[in-house]
């Protein structure tokens, strides 16, 4: 059976923090055949995300890790990334795939702006009567959903984009809200 | 109350809302609070972030009390769509009263004691309240009878809200057997 790499990306209470997951199935290729793996986060302009300290530009991802992997420290805001998945067969085999690529992107700095947002207004329900508050608070809101959207898509210029413009609004709060 | 149960409400209240304001916008041009559904989809979602990034966060009470506070006049509604996958209601379109079905049957020979007609009657009032119309069938020594048919024995049947009265074209005869049955919505 032909070898075709997969993966998941999740997220821990840490908000810096990714969790790979190596989905794929190795019942024709076992992890013998491989000398290891690497994920690489490539943000829009192709440059990488490593953690502090790392020298490659990629996250080296060893069989001896197990099937998923925590990288920390590496999300300090809010990015959509490709994640790109490199499983280094020893004996690479026609028809097998050994790479594999996902937008992911991560909005917690966002939502942690909007719930501070939310709690503002659970305390103050008033705020509501500013205009200038409630029209930013749809802007933000309609810009994280564009991320969303854009990621649906695999569109990560499309969702880096509308994290840019999510961030004016949070670079500039005392003029928005 | 559970946190899930609050994001439930909300999520039922925000479409209960959406489609508030789209009548509204519609049919009157405006509506009072035509950024509630968006509203409560904003909060919703912010606390179903923090719930799954820290559930034991202090601050998901207040902002789930608020949620609860927006939901306001739809909550009734979204306890009863929430409800409503585990039992089922029937309500009867004339009345609008919640109702059961029940399925009532009458069976008699002519003749026998304590039968409801006597040989040479062609008219059999039953008391039964709320007999859907029409759902009577009758059967005669084994073979159904049909509805307002002059050329063999049939019969006909008025419907009022407390009774069924059925009218023979043939008076009943003695040795006869008769099985009724009929579909009746009774009152919750």
């Amino acid at each position: 059976m032909a070898f075709t790499g997969t993966f998941t990306v999740t997220q821990t209470s840490d908000i810096t923090s990714l969790v790979v997951n190596d989905t794929s199935s190795y019942v024709g290729e076992g992890q013998g055949t491989f000398s290891g793996r690497r994920i690489y986060l490539y943000k829009i302009d192709t440059a990488t995300l490593v953690p502090e300290g790392t020298a490659t530009a990629y996250v080296d991802f060893p069989f001896s890790a197990g099937s998923s992997i925590t990288i920390t420290g590496v999300l300090l805001t809010d990015y959509s990334l490709s994640v790109n998945v490199v499983w280094l067969s020893n004996a690479p085999q026609p028809g097998s795939t050994y790479t594999a690529t996902e937008v992911v992107t991560f909005l917690n700095y966002i939502n942690d702006f909007l719930y501070g947002k939310v709690q503002q207004l659970a305390a103050s329900p008033s705020l509501l009567n500013d205009t200038n508050w409630q029209d930013s608070m749809q802007i933000m809101y309609n810009e994280k959903e564009n991320a969303e959207q854009a990621t649906l898509y695999d569109d990560q210029f499309a969702a880096q984009s509308a994290i840019g413009r999510a961030f004016y609004l949070i670079n500039n709060e005392n003029k928005f809200f | 109350m559970p946190t899930q149960t609050y994001l439930n409400y909300g999520k039922i209240s925000q479409y209960l809302a959406a489609d508030r304001i789209s009548k509204n916008m519609l049919f009157q041009g405006s509506d009072k609070a035509p950024n509630l559904s968006w509203l409560i989809e904003l909060v919703r979602k912010s606390i179903e972030w923090k719930n799954g990034l820290d559930s034991s966060s202090d601050s998901i009470n207040d902002t789930s009390l608020y949620l609860y506070d927006l939901c306001g006049r739809y909550i009734r509604e979204a306890k009863v769509v929430l409800n409503s996958g585990s039992t089922g209601t029937i309500i009867n379109p004339s009345t609008g009263n919640q109702v059961t079905i029940a399925t009532p049957f009458v069976q008699f020979r002519v003749g026998d004691v304590g039968a409801p007609m006597t040989a040479g009657q062609d008219t059999l009032t039953l008391n039964y309240a709320g007999i859907i119309n029409p759902s009577i069938e009758i059967t005669l020594d084994g073979t159904e009878l049909p509805y307002a048919d002059n050329n063999q024995i049939s019969y006909t049947a008025t419907y009022n809200p407390t009774n069924v009265q059925i009218v023979f074209n043939q008076a009943v005869q003695n040795t006869q057997l008769y099985m009724i049955h009929m579909v009746q919505l009774v009152n919750v």
